[in-house]
């Protein structure tokens, strides 16, 4: 090879580049998930799925001319080849080593983004590769006969051979011989070996290559190869090695391919009863996996990536029919693009608004003259279709969460191994869609909340065992929509958090009394872990069995204006819920006026509204609360909240009708004091520059008809500052 | 090397910016104001159907406020998609000079926008203080996450 320089020279016009991004990207996540599932069964769909995945992604570094990348690839498609063929067994080491080689991939991926080289140490991982292929690290097959026949096979091969043979290719079996005298009789055998798989795929050999080159062998070979030519072709390409005697070739048990084809008018059906029956041969009673701690052999196959119904499992490991046919009827469209369709939809949304207004007041002004009621009844019809299209146009930017969920198996195995817990990942709901913004930032703080799980919240075996529970913890992540939001839960059967070791902390930190502690009910107590000066602590991790950090995931959540709320129960385990809006972009809203300033309310969030003519005040505690369903309801004036002397620029509307809008968020509830109740509207969400910085109650602005701004209550931090004096004991 | 500069007036200095970061220049549009933001945050306005804020150049440069005024202009800069309108008193010219004429700061010379400051030119009649919009940004946010702060 040439002098390395510093860049890649890469094939690759810019403008392919997004598209081949999102190939490789897809490709990678197909490898992750599939070497994931070798753990748990190592069928031959996994391997297949997997073994394309390289493939391609082997032809796709080979046209840019990433031959790194290409190499690798390379290898770990020989790799599983061999896998498939039952000459390596996956397991957890196997794995290890090819989720290494993942993560180098992916650090060639980053290259062809940079077209910088990274120094990644691809030789090691070649090695390695190498090594679980040839050297002594090769885990060996136990050899399990099954079939009787000529020669004794694994199940998986007699399960492999099957399946061929219901796809109606040529599997042959051959038996060959070198005379004793013969000069060097093992490279004959090999020679014959290799003319084998270039005639089609060698399913089962028997001395195996590296048998024949250490091991005595009787000078004979046995071969069962899927061809990709005629019996006749294989044969003449057999005949050509020298020395080589064929013993014979025939077709595979061919009384058997006869049976089958017997049953083709249901093929369909057929086909999936065969990979039900698969999924079972393909895990032997025998302990399979004998060094992962992730997976206990006792289970039932539930792979990693958690495909939990039956329904779903056959769709996703099916993909091949149906998948090319709707691959034909979708376009790949960029994501800038969307995102330019979605800004102008939002100013349509802001000109439809427009429009309303000056039909009213042109209707006010001219009554139902001829052309005014034109003008209604267009402005009506423009509402609607601009209200579908904005629908089509969200729903075109939404993606199912799986996206996200396919990377938590292996965050969950990494976490599990690294610090000795079992744990077995359930996943359902993985078809719900939300906006794809959301998910890039979601993705964060869903990670950690899972690596929590993981660390803090399952137990480790011994302990389970102690309590009485199946030494391998089970760990639920679910996807729904719920009245319009999406929710997200983390659920775990482990220890679950104590309320009273939290209410112990809270006071040894000062920040409640010890009276004030007691009176917190268990809900309340277990809040505190998103408290920031609570789950920084170090001793909190071993109190309360949560780890650093909740702070962070609450606030960046809510700055999403979602919520995340927990549930626990000691010995049982702990449910964090995460709710999000569907999108961020267009927010139906209650718009107020305070002062002179327009505010808008996220309707999600308000729980109704009244004229404060109609409630009484009263001070508790210095706090203004008014009674409302049969509790105390705290109060925020906007008024004063926002109260600033540049805000008294201008003049104030004269006409005011003070009221009070209720909203809630999580489990708290405030009544926000108002000048004056405009009316309800979507607004297209803008974010405040980051020039201005964040302002304390506020989470970004919008446009409004008449082109003026009206500004977004941020309802998380508004009700935070309203509960403030809480901590000083005032509220329970 | 040749410069395009845009020229302007806060207070009785004449500051300049490099064109190729200058959005547009347009009249007063009409302001929203910001509650709990520094002081010479303005507020935002919606300029063609986006929302940017607005910042007042002299109360930035710590200098007297002033009316608005039939000459008072909105320099829109655009520095790495971060659009933001400036406040000033006057936009004067667009000027082209050798690179050679602008000078560095010298110590000595003390004007109250030193700290946003790039260079001088030296012109025949007047000298141009050559404005760092992004350095007129970068301390406003730190200045606004510290008030951020404070306010709590």
């Amino acid at each position: 090879m040439e002098e390395e320089s510093k860049f890649f020279d890469f094939d690759l016009e810019e403008d392919e580049l997004d598209i081949l991004m999102e190939d490789v990207n897809e490709l990678l996540q197909d490898l992750e998930t599939g070497i994931l599932q070798l753990e748990e069964k190592a069928d031959v769909e996994v391997i297949g799925v997997i073994f394309r995945s390289a493939h391609t992604l082997k032809a796709l570094a080979g046209t840019i001319g990433h031959y790194q990348m290409a190499e690798l690839t390379h290898a770990m498609e020989n790799l599983f080849e061999a896998m498939r063929d039952g000459v390596i067994k996956p397991t957890a080491e196997v794995a290890d080593d090819l989720l290494d080689a993942l993560d180098t991939l992916k650090i060639q991926r980053d290259e062809i983004f940079t077209r910088e080289r990274s120094g990644v140490d691809v030789d090691t991982i070649l090695e390695q590769i190498h090594d679980l292929m040839h050297g002594e690290k090769k885990p060996v097959v136990q050899e399990k006969e099954v079939s009787g026949g000529d020669h004794p096979l694994t199940s998986e091969q007699v399960v492999q051979i099957e399946q061929y043979l219901q796809a109606r290719r040529v599997v042959l079996e051959a038996k060959v011989f070198v005379a004793p005298n013969t000069f060097a009789p093992a490279a004959r055998l090999s020679q014959a070996a290799m003319a084998a798989m270039d005639a089609g795929t060698v399913i089962v050999q028997d001395p195996t290559m590296d048998d024949l080159a250490n091991i005595k062998h009787d000078n004979k070979l046995y071969l069962i190869v899927v061809a990709d030519e005629e019996l006749e072709d294989v044969k003449k390409i057999l005949e050509e090695v020298v020395d080589l005697t064929i013993d014979y070739i025939r077709p595979y048990r061919e009384e058997e391919i006869e049976s089958r084809f017997e049953d083709d008018e249901d093929e369909e059906e057929f086909e999936d009863e065969e990979i039900d029956t698969l999924g079972q041969i393909s895990i032997p009673d025998t302990e399979y996996f004998t060094e992962t701690p992730v997976v206990s052999p006792s289970q039932k196959v539930v792979p990693v990536s958690g495909k939990t119904t039956p329904s779903r499992t056959k769709s996703k490991r099916r993909p091949s029919r149906d998948a090319k046919i709707a691959k034909d009827k979708t376009v790949r469209i960029s994501v800038e693009r969307l995102d330019n369709l979605m800004n102008l939809v939002g100013e349509l949304v802001t000109d439809r608004n427009r429009l309303v207004q000056v039909e009213s007041v042109l209707r006010a002004q001219y009554g139902k003259e001829g052309d005014i009621s034109q003008l209604t009844e267009m402005t009506t019809h423009f509402g609607r279709v601009i209200d579908q299209l904005q629908e089509e146009v969200m729903r075109a930017r939404m993606l199912p969460i799986a996206h996200l969920f396919d990377k938590v198996p292996r965050v969950v195995r990494d976490v599990a191994r690294a610090v000795g817990k079992q744990v077995r990942m359930v996943v359902e709901g993985e078809a719900t869609e939300l906006d794809r913004s959301l998910i890039e930032v979601i993705n964060d703080p869903l990670v950690h909340l899972i690596r929590n799980a993981v660390d803090h919240g399952i137990e480790t075996p011994e302990d389970r065992i102690d309590s009485g529970k199946e030494p391998t913890g089970i760990l639920c992540l679910s996807a729904d929509h719920v009245e319009g939001q999406i929710q997200i839960t983390i659920q775990d059967d482990g220890k679950g958090i104590d309320p009273n070791t939290i209410r112990n902390v809270v006071v040894k930190k000062g920040i409640l009394t010890e009276e004030e502690a007691n009176q917190l009910d268990d809900e309340d107590a277990i809040d505190f872990i998103f408290r920031p000066n609570l789950s920084s602590s170090d001793t909190v991790t071993e109190y309360s069995g949560r780890g650093v950090g909740l702070d962070v995931v609450r606030t960046s959540i809510e700055q999403l204006s979602g919520s995340v709320v927990v549930e626990s129960q000691i010995g049982v385990g702990t449910i964090f819920s995460v709710t999000l809006p569907l999108t961020l972009a267009i927010v139906d809203a209650m718009l107020v006026k305070v002062r002179n300033t327009v505010y808008a309310i996220p309707l999600s969030s308000i729980i109704e509204s009244l004229y404060l003519s109609e409630v009484t005040i009263s001070t508790v505690r210095k706090q203004p609360t008014i009674r409302w369903r049969d509790s105390i309801l705290p109060l925020l004036d906007l008024r004063k909240f926002f109260d600033h002397p540049r805000m008294k620029h201008g003049k104030v509307d004269i006409v005011v009708k003070p009221a009070v809008v209720t909203v809630t968020w999580g489990k708290l509830k405030v009544g926000l004091v108002v000048d004056k109740i405009i009316g309800n509207q979507g607004i297209v969400v803008k974010s405040l520059s980051p020039v201005i910085g964040e302002i304390p109650g506020l989470s970004g602005a919008a446009i409004l008809g008449d082109g003026s701004i009206c500004l977004i209550l941020d309802i998380p931090g508004l009700i935070n500052s309203a509960l403030q004096f809480r901590k000083q004991g005032g509220f329970a | 090397m040749e410069k395009q500069l845009v020229v302007f007036k806060v207070e009785d200095e004449f500051y300049a910016s490099d064109i190729s970061v200058v959005d547009s220049i347009i009249k007063m549009p009409e302001i929203t104001k910001l509650p709990h933001t520094p002081y010479f945050v303005e507020g935002v306005t919606n300029l063609r159907g986006t929302v940017i804020p607005i910042i007042d150049l002299r109360k930035r440069f710590g200098l007297s406020e002033a009316e608005i005024a039939k000459e008072t202009r909105i320099i829109v800069v655009d520095m790495d998609n971060l659009v933001t309108g400036m406040i000033v008193d006057a936009v004067t010219e667009v000027l082209r000079i050798q690179d050679a004429i602008i000078q560095p700061l010298s110590p000595l010379v003390y004007t109250p926008a030193s700290q946003f400051m790039s260079g001088v030119a030296k012109l025949e009649e007047k000298l141009i203080v050559l404005l760092d919009f992004k350095k007129v940004l970068s301390q406003g946010e730190q200045i606004s996450l510290q008030e951020f702060t404070e306010s709590l």
